[in-house]
């Protein structure tokens, strides 16, 4: 295990079942050249995700991992790195699971400051299904399941982490390999609860690409990541869609605040000595 | 030679006049005297209003229910004197005489107290009606009233002296109120008879250290009516043993953290009650195929829906058998006594670590709060069992999910260097690797279905109550759950009259231990079961296990059985009615 680790060496026997030039590709790149740059030990690292195309992620990594169920991708990386806090836990999965059916665990992530990394592929619409809508499709863009174009405002992922009191928040293109590279390896090294929001377009139901190539943009040089509200300013602007760290902030976390804890309290005196104290 | 005699005192008022702490001050008094106790409570939803009861029964012997008719009966108003009837003939009533006058009653002994104007006037504060209560309880039972009162004052020493010092007056006028105005035969309660020691504990504390002693080191849950005190003990304990609990957002974050930290390497376990229940099914069939071992409680309340909070019932054992989509194996489990929602528990633990499966144990809300008096002696040398995990000598290329002749493969744990496999919902194939084919579903479904007959050889699932002698009997009744108590005391009341019925208590729901129940239907000729659901949930397995009818008794009120109703029933179907050709 001594000898330097290659990209390739993070690469699972299992086949992306991706569509071409799908933009989980490319995140997927990324990672893989991150863990090399970081020789992240791959028995100590648990890549957990939920339902859906960038649910198969752990597949496609020769770490540990967990494919859950839909939706509670945070609440099984909780248990994982409470049970075993020495352990590097990162969760992908898309926009789907991580904002409808997963959304009610984001703010708790959160604001217990769980030390995990979750990045959200967000190429806004289902994919697996085969083109719904999803919590982040624009306004303007009809779907199967609104072939009607109704208007449902679509949520700001960046915005509410920066209001819920995320410690480090960052958004990253997909098609942006060399951003990518600079921002992974940070959001790794981040002690807490970190959240990168990926936009990664589907190449099947709704082709993001250009537009994003057009529209994002790196945050300013001068960029300071350590004001909320310039960071909502930044993070929620539509034109141009900022790129790069919003927030990078160090808090305890929930597995440091247990650690505490552990230390401080007397130990047990064992099971009868505790059913005398309750029952005489 | 242990006395015999058993004694039941009900205390009945509203909701926030102090019933509950009453009961369970008196409790632990007489439990101090080295009495036996069980009992019983059933209260509102709501923290104050609405009619609340304790019961406790003692003896100088085990129990097996908290009785029915009183021995003693105190109502603190005319709502609880009326709905809560009378004491027994040979019994003592004592009522609230500033709110209540009994006309006649058929108690040995009334007592009237105007609790109301002494708590008011003499004492200076409404909420001591119950020490008076309690102060004039223990001049009828004799008891030692300083040792009443250092247990009072211990229990409201955090409210302040002045509270403490009101609930010492209270006591004490109480006991001179009897003291000064009544006559009676003293018999006393008999003196202790140092056999064994014994612990006063409610179904959830007896769980709760079942769950300790098992090794569990992780729980997450969320508040719900029955389970919270489950959640709460375990979050206040954990830390002591070097492990953790938490709250979460919902049963969903509950059930997925339990998975997550057994995945990881910590026995975990959550409890619930029905809605919860309902919310983790999905989760459950995620445990099943990923094969992460987890213990899950629903501590049952009457449904469907809110349903009634606060009372107990049995109406989700199909639930807990087939909940979850697709056939995901689980063993489900029962306690029927308090002292078993230890066992059982610790027994749940051993078999979800030695089956990697998920293991559901179902409580009931009566006995989720029952305190009983268990033996000191059940807590020493339990015997707990690890998940076997992936061994130094297993190279890179071991297979995590092996096609094994148990069905059960080591696990590797995150962070050993050899083992890193991803579990997934998906069908997968021996490597964890998703995989659809036609036969790897078929082999892996009985893959996970095959380990489920390793929980006999942790619990043999079921226990026999027979008398000795007999072979066959005309009836034989099958329970399951905490239906066991009443049961066994009708059943050995019915063998006072020489009327023997075998009783089998189902503690394995699934699997079910098929040839002791075949055996046990053979050997009667009427199948009897009782249970506190509609339908007959476990009359409906039966029936379709052996295709013999059940006689069903469903009692769906959210209060347990009392043995007498069960003799009624059982008389009424010996030799009356024709041997498998009705159920009620």
């Amino acid at each position: 295990m001594s000898a330097n680790l290659l990209a390739k060496d993070y690469k699972s026997d299992v086949k992306p079942i991706w569509c071409p030039r799908c933009g989980d590709f490319g995140f997927l790149s990324a990672l893989y050249k991150t863990f090399e740059e970081l020789q992240i030990k791959p028995h100590e690292t648990v890549v957990v995700s939920g339902i859906g195309c960038a649910g198969r992620t752990p597949a496609f990594i020769k770490t540990y991992g967990f494919h859950g169920a839909h939706g509670r991708l945070l609440p099984i990386a909780m248990g994982i790195k409470l049970a075993n806090p020495a352990l590097k836990v990162i969760g992908v999965t898309g926009d789907g699971d991580a904002f409808a059916i997963g959304m009610g665990h984001f703010p708790h992530a959160i604001r217990r400051n769980v030390d995990m990394l979750y990045v959200v592929l967000d190429n806004s619409v289902y994919g697996l299904t085969k083109g719904q809508s999803s919590p982040t499709t624009p306004i303007d863009h009809k779907t199967a399941t609104n072939p009607f174009g109704l208007d449902e405002t679509p949520l700001d992922p960046v915005a509410i982490a920066i209001a819920a009191g995320a410690g480090f928040v960052a958004r990253i293109f997909a098609g942006n390999m060399k951003e990518m590279r600079q921002i992974l390896p940070r959001a790794f090294e981040y002690k807490g609860f970190a959240f990168i929001h990926a936009l990664s377009p589907c190449s099947t139901f709704y082709d993001t690409f250009d537009l994003y190539q057009k529209h994002t943009r790196s945050l300013p040089d001068d960029y300071r990541p350590d004001n909320r509200i310039k960071a909502l300013e930044y993070g929620s602007s539509k034109e141009p869609i900022y790129t790069g760290i919003f927030i990078n902030e160090r808090r305890a976390t929930m597995d440091e605040k247990y650690d505490a804890l552990l230390a401080s309290v007397e130990r047990n005196d064992g099971i009868r000595e505790l059913a005398i104290k309750w029952g005489q | 030679m242990a006395n015999d005699k058993k004694i039941t005192i009900r205390i009945v008022g509203e909701s926030g006049e102090g019933i509950v702490s009453t009961g369970e001050i008196l409790s632990r008094i007489l439990q101090d005297m080295g009495q036996r106790l069980m009992t019983f409570r059933t209260y509102p939803a709501e923290i104050k209003g609405g009619q609340c009861l304790f019961q406790l029964r003692f003896s100088q012997r085990s129990l097996h229910t908290p009785g029915e008719n009183p021995e003693i009966l105190i109502c603190f108003d005319e709502k609880s004197y009326f709905e809560h009837g009378m004491a027994k003939e040979s019994g003592i009533l004592i009522y609230n005489s500033d709110d209540t006058a009994p006309e006649s009653t058929n108690s040995l002994l009334s007592i009237g107290i105007p609790f109301d104007s002494i708590a008011m006037n003499d004492i200076g504060n409404i909420q001591t009606k119950n020490m008076i209560a309690l102060g004039a309880l223990s001049h009828l039972l004799s008891l030692e009233l300083d040792q009443v009162e250092n247990l009072v004052a211990k229990r409201f020493a955090k409210k302040g002296e002045s509270i403490v010092q009101a609930n010492s007056r209270a006591l004490h006028t109480g006991w001179s109120y009897v003291q000064d105005n009544y006559f009676y035969e003293h018999s006393g309660i008999p003196e202790e008879q140092a056999d064994e020691q014994t612990v006063l504990l409610s179904g959830n504390q007896a769980l709760v250290l079942g769950a300790l002693a098992a090794g569990c080191r992780f729980y997450a849950g969320y508040p719900i009516t029955p389970a919270s005190s489950i959640m709460e003990t375990m979050i206040r304990e954990l830390p002591r043993f070097g492990g953790l609990g938490i709250q979460t957002e919902d049963e969903m974050a509950a059930i997925g953290a339990v998975i997550g930290a057994s995945y990881a390497g910590e026995k975990a376990m959550t409890a619930t009650s029905g809605p919860g229940f309902s919310l983790m099914q999905e989760m459950i069939g995620l445990a099943s195929m990923t094969e992460i071992p987890v213990v899950i409680v629903d501590a049952q309340r009457a449904g469907p829906s809110t349903g009634m909070p606060t009372k107990m019932e049995q109406g989700d054992l199909l639930m807990a058998l087939h909940g979850s989509h697709g056939e995901g194996p689980r063993v489900v489990m029962a306690p029927g006594t308090v002292e078993e929602c230890f066992s059982l528990t610790v027994a749940a633990f051993n078999i979800a670590e030695k089956t990697r499966t998920p293991v559901i144990l179902l409580t009931d809300l009566a006995l989720a709060q029952r305190m009983a008096s268990l033996p000191l002696t059940l807590f020493e040398n339990v015997q707990a069992i690890d998940r076997e995990i992936l061994g130094e000598q297993i190279d890179g290329d071991s297979m995590p999910y092996s096609i094994t002749e148990t069905g059960v493969n080591p696990m590797a744990l995150p962070g050993q260097p050899d083992g890193m496999y991803v579990p997934t919902g998906l069908e997968h194939d021996e490597h964890g690797h998703p995989n659809y084919s036609p036969d790897m579903h078929q082999k892996m479904t009985e893959k996970r279905h095959k380990k489920l007959g390793l929980a006999f050889e942790v619990h043999k699932g079921f226990e026999i109550f027979k008398s000795d002698e007999d072979e066959s009997f005309e009836i034989g009744v099958i329970s399951w759950g905490s239906t066991e108590g009443p049961l066994r005391e009708a059943l050995e009341s019915l063998r006072r009259e020489n009327i023997n019925i075998p009783l089998m208590q189902l503690k394995l729901l699934n699997p079910l231990p098929r040839q002791a129940l075949f055996r046990f239907i053979e050997s009667v000729e009427k199948i009897v079961i009782p249970e506190h659901n509609y339908l007959g949930q476990l009359a409906g397995m039966i029936e379709a296990l052996t295709a013999k009818p059940v006689i069903r008794l469903n009692k769906v009120t959210g209060l347990p059985f009392n043995p007498s109703e069960l003799v009624d029933f059982i008389q009424k179907h010996i030799r009356l009615v024709p041997a498998y050709h009705e159920a009620v």
